[in-house]
């Protein structure tokens, strides 16, 4: 019976499937004639990626040859089963059937070389697989891939087998069995037509170089999953030849063995197809699990192949312009964009590098699909910044850093609120996994903006009251021509007749303070302190007028708080930059999670500023760790080049600290390159064993902003918005200021190390503000019972409001608020020779006995929780009375007074030296 | 033989068979014996082109970064020890290593990885990465390396 009368499961007046895939075949063949025109193999990335930039036509033939060929696939898979069902093998003669089975794999030969030819990163992966796998076959095996696929570096082999080789060779096997050369017309054109309804509106992608995914051709997926599996790939290898045997074998085994062959071998066509649908919706990067679909720009692109391109020039450049190695198509449209620097450089990076999109289509509203108007944002920074080829090993760490997590936010607030224990939080906290605790949803409420996961959407500079950002919070800045240009857009956009933008931010090194004031200039206000502001509570109105603040001594901020003016830190005045000290292993973290800041803290004062007898510790340039060496290399800064760098005490090399033969420090502004002489510490500071423990800011911290009175509520009924989750809640946290206040700070006591006695601690003397001094009603239900708790908090702060004058010997030896008892009047009533102090607070009395704005009582011991962290403490009575004791005298005696310089030196001396005027602090007993 | 027996029909079949037989054999001989040294020119031929690729040459900078860095055909890790570069060739299955995750060296098509001394972290790899030897480059400071 001739074979195209058996029967078959589909037998249509188009004829059978056999009649069917020998269709596709021939429409694939002829479209891939077609598309060999303006395809090259020495280039075949840039040859396609031309293709589908600049010739929709071709784009509509290479769509064609796609889908012929992935129709030719299950149509010649149906078809193997469709006369293995019907057991129509021994119809053909044994040679013809042998064919047949080679036929199977010069099939799959033809599928998969098509997919190299593609010469993209999926495809460059997939040809060193497939050359090894086949190379790894015993004894033929080089020989082989070598026949196949030549060195695995060049298309030529490969374009030559599937043009010519596997195509010829299967088409005469096909029209050998099949007895007809040509295919059958009705079956031709209803292929023809679906291919072709296929190819209008799916179009195959390309990878661009710089999607992370790496996959083969879905019919390959299953392979992949059974390799990512295997320790032995010869094994899998050897299971497909196996499978191809297995059909082969089937015309020559018995009845019954070859029925059971039969359905085993239907089994495996559905667990492979299982396995290639794991490959393609369940695998992700590396392989790893992770739910992806099909239509990224490099799988499917849905679109209609002749959509108009309105936006694209009226005539193309040529060459087109390039990025990554390819062409671009954003670049067409996009072309001449300055400000970015030269780091990131379009005519190098492209724009898709960063903003995402569709880089091989000129149609504004495809190319746009998946882009970021905003890049930078922490979300998709792995992908963007991170990328394996640009800073893949710096994201992880800013993922991992305080400003991304708010770890130490976190432990401290939810320690103030008695959700974890003595101060340490049981793990690192992040601020994307806060829950629904009273701790949790407060600064979900009222804190969580301020972290770099926070998304940065609109265009612009990072202002007064900027949050979050990602990469681009600190390295995207706006130069005044590049603003002016963005305004002028944005006022062109309105009007409905923008072009597209010519000026872009620059993404650089040079991070201005502007770009930490959104987020510094809230909380401890470090921000504000630096530049010498400080935040009124009530702007004072004018008798008679309606106040106007005054530009010389106010500042209104875009958020319309209101700051005056009171003394910068000496920093500031000498034109340091925040990341003048803050250096990049400090700011972005070094991919340890830390639940505080003191602990990521890398440069302290006594690194610039040696002590006396002292030198600073050096390293040349050569020693530089790789990225400290590549910023320096960056930052171009005139003058001669340096080569021995300061090294801070923690090991952080600090490459603005230039240090000549002679040990003398010069310090650089980053941004400028300008120097600076850096003097040492005088003598006096660390002279004589009364100030021993001091730390710089003790004396030289001019002024802390302190708000002890605020008050924190909760009130069930009404509204807010939950940063975190992006929506307003029902019950919100309600924050009410008490009267901010610029005083010195109070002093306390750091336990910085255990030293190798156990009973001795290296012990630090430094600055501390209220932080809690409130009572806390975590109740959250309307109506319930209140679920209050006191706190009498003190936090440790770096005010950033350093002078080179220090304090007075009195403003810390006999001050109520140094000391930590409160605003009051502390007055050393002398009698005779001896005196006692007397401290008469001026703030009212809290539940606890203690005025409303002290941390310890007067001459007593601080109770309970002292702070949120447990390394800190306040003064003990001893040290309160040492202190006081000094204090004494400074209420006689001038700072300067050789009396008092004795008493620095040596106290306890001073004391037996005293004169008969003296007198001397005694305490009750 | 007689000549009554050379004209029955049975033992003519016979000859004809044999003598098919036999030109069937020494055609197969013929091919083998021709294709032989054709197919030997080939083998060669293939392997010669094998062996002459030349290795490539890697040029590593000198301020390259901590961790793994992908430079093509080699793979450099800087750790506290100084600089090691490895082939970025998987041994798995020769795809190109062109990333490095945590300290370790991953593979995008199966998810092998291997740790900083080149051995295997995760499979399906069973191999270590192939060790290159660095020749210092003393005009930029850093170092050249040949990967196969």
């Amino acid at each position: 019976m001739p074979l195209d009368d058996c029967p078959s499961i589909v037998t249509t007046r188009a004829g059978t499937l056999g009649d069917w895939a020998a269709a596709a075949f021939a429409i694939a063949a002829v479209s891939g004639v077609a598309v060999a025109v303006p395809y090259d193999p020495a280039a075949g990335y840039s040859s396609l990626a031309t293709l589908l930039l600049t010739n929709p036509a071709g784009v509509l033939l290479r769509n064609i040859h796609y889908w012929s060929g992935q129709l030719c696939l299950p149509l010649t898979a149906a078809h193997i089963f469709d006369h293995l069902r019907t057991r129509t093998e021994g119809r053909v003669r044994t040679g013809v059937w042998l064919r047949l089975g080679l036929a199977v794999p010069l099939t799959a030969f033809i599928m998969l070389s098509g997919f190299l030819l593609r010469d993209d990163a999926d495809a460059q992966q997939a040809l060193r697989i497939l050359a090894e796998a086949t190379g790894r076959i015993p004894w033929a095996g080089t020989a082989l891939a070598t026949l196949f696929f030549g060195t695995a570096v060049q298309l030529s082999p490969v374009y030559v087998h599937h043009v010519a080789t596997a195509t010829i060779v299967v088409w005469l096997i096909v029209i050998e069995h099949a007895r007809r050369v040509w295919p059958r017309t009705t079956a031709f054109f209803g292929v023809l037509t679906i291919t072709t309804a296929l190819s209008l509106v799916f179009s195959p992608g390309l990878h661009d170089g710089l999607a992370p995914v790496i996959k083969g051709p879905w019919y390959f997926l299953g392979f992949q999953e059974l390799l990512h599996w295997s320790t032995r790939p010869l094994v899998v290898v050897g299971g497909g030849a196996g499978v191809v045997g297995l059909i082969a074998a089937i015309r020559f085994l018995p009845a019954r063995a070859g029925g059971v062959v039969r359905v085993s071998l239907l089994v495996v066509v559905f667990v492979y197809a299982a396995l290639c649908g794991v490959g393609a919706f369940l695998r992700g990067e590396h392989w790893s699990w992770g739910v992806t679909t099909l239509t990224g720009p490099s799988d499917l692109r849905v679109g209609w192949v002749f959509a108009a391109t309105p936006d694209a020039p009226a005539r193309l450049p040529v060459p087109l312009p390039q990025a990554l190695g390819r062409p671009e198509g954003c670049l067409v449209c996009h072309a001449g964009v300055t400000g970015l620097g030269n780091a990131h450089r379009p005519d190098a990076l492209g724009c898709a590098s960063c903003h995402g999109g569709d880089v091989f289509t000129l149609d504004k509203a495809r190319a746009h699909r998946g882009m970021d108007a905003v890049a930078g944002n922490l979300a998709n920074a792995r992908l963007r910044c991170g990328q394996a080829a640009c800073h893949p090993t710096v994201v992880p760490r800013v993922e991992r850093s305080l400003m991304a997590t708010m770890g130490g936010v976190i432990a401290v607030n939810r320690s103030v609120f008695g959700e974890t224990t003595n101060g340490e939080a049981s793990r690192p906290a992040h601020v994307a996994a806060l829950g629904q605790s009273p701790a949790d949803t407060h600064l979900r409420q009222l804190c969580a903006s301020c972290h770099l996961g926070e998304q940065k959407t609109d265009l612009g500079p990072n202002g007064e009251d900027a949050r979050g950002g990602g990469c681009a919070a600190c390295h995207l800045s706006y130069s005044d021509e590049t603003l002016a240009a963005l305004r002028r857009y944005e006022a062109a956009k309105a009007l409905g007749v923008a072009d597209a933008p010519r000026h872009h931010p620059a993404v650089s090194l040079d991070i201005g303070n502007g770009q930490c004031f959104g987020c510094h200039s809230r909380s401890g206000r470090i921000a504000t302190n630096y530049e010498g502001w400080h935040e009124m509570h009530d702007p004072p109105a004018s008798a008679s007028d309606p106040w106007r603040p005054s530009p010389s001594t106010t500042r209104v901020l875009a958020d319309t708080r209101v700051f005056e003016r009171v003394l910068p830190d000496v920093h500031q005045q000498r034109g340091l930059d925040c990341i003048d000290c803050h250096t990049a292993r400090e700011v972005m973290g070094d991919g340890t999670v830390l639940d505080r800041k003191g602990h990521a803290r890398r440069v302290t004062c006594v690194d610039c500023h040696v002590t006396p007898g002292s030198r600073t510790a050096t390293v040349t340039r050569d020693q530089l760790d790789p990225e400290s060496r590549r910023i320096l290399a960056a930052r171009k800064w005139p003058g001669p080049p340096a080569f021995t760098f300061g090294v801070a005490r923690s090991g952080e090399a600090l490459i603005n600290l230039i240090v000549d033969g002679s040990g003398t420090a010069t310090l650089v502004r980053k941004r400028t390159g300008e120097r600076r002489p850096v003097r040492p510490a005088l003598g006096v500071c660390t002279a004589g064993k009364g100030h021993a423990r001091l730390s710089c800011g003790a004396c030289h911290t001019a002024w802390a902003p302190r708000c002890p009175t605020c008050h924190t509520s909760y009130d069930a009924t009404a509204d807010a918005y939950d940063w975190v989750a992006g929506a307003d809640v029902r019950g919100a946290w309600k924050e009410e200021a008490g009267p901010f206040v610029a005083n010195a700070p109070t002093l306390g006591v750091r336990r910085v190390a255990r030293s190798a006695d156990a009973r001795a601690a290296l012990e630090t003397i430094e600055t501390f503000v209220p932080g809690m001094v409130m009572t806390l009603d975590r109740n959250r239900r309307a109506g319930g019972q209140p679920d209050a708790v006191f706190r009498r908090i003190y936090a440790r702060v770096e005010p950033h409001t350093t002078r080179r004058e220090a304090r007075s010997c009195v403003s810390c030896h006999a001050n109520p608020e140094a000391l930590g008892y409160g605003r009051g009047s502390l007055l050393f009533e002398r009698r005779d020779r001896t005196g006692r102090w007397r401290f008469t607070p001026a703030a009212a009395l809290s539940a606890d006995g203690l005025p409303a704005d002290a941390w310890i009582p007067f001459l007593g011991e601080g109770r309970g929780m002292l702070s949120t962290r447990d390394d800190v403490r306040p003064f003990s009575v001893a040290e309160q009375r040492r202190l006081l004791a000094a204090g004494a005298w400074g209420t006689c005696h001038a700072g300067e007074s050789r009396v008092m310089q004795d008493a620095i030196r040596d106290f306890e001396a001073a004391v037996e030296a005293r004169g008969r005027a003296c007198a001397i602090a005694a305490w009750e007993p | 033989m007689s000549a009554d027996s050379s004209r029955n029909p049975r033992s003519q079949l016979e000859h004809a068979t044999r003598r098919r037989d036999r030109r069937r054999v020494l055609r197969r001989a013929a091919a083998w014996a021709i294709g032989a040294p054709f197919a030997t020119a080939l083998v060669a031929m293939l392997n010669r082109h094998r062996e002459s690729r030349q290795p490539e040459a890697v040029q590593i900078p000198a301020d390259v970064p901590d961790g793994f860095s992908a430079l093509g055909s080699a793979l450099v890790f800087r750790g506290q020890d100084g600089v090691r570069a490895y082939s970025s060739r998987c041994p798995h299955l020769g795809c190109r290593i062109d990333r490095g995750v945590d300290d370790r060296a991953v593979c995008p098509c199966h998810g092998s990885s291997f740790h900083a001394d080149g051995t295997v972290a995760t499979g399906p790899a069973t191999r270590p990465l192939v060790t290159l030897r660095l020749e210092p480059d003393p005009e930029t400071g850093g170092w050249t390396a040949h990967a196969p």
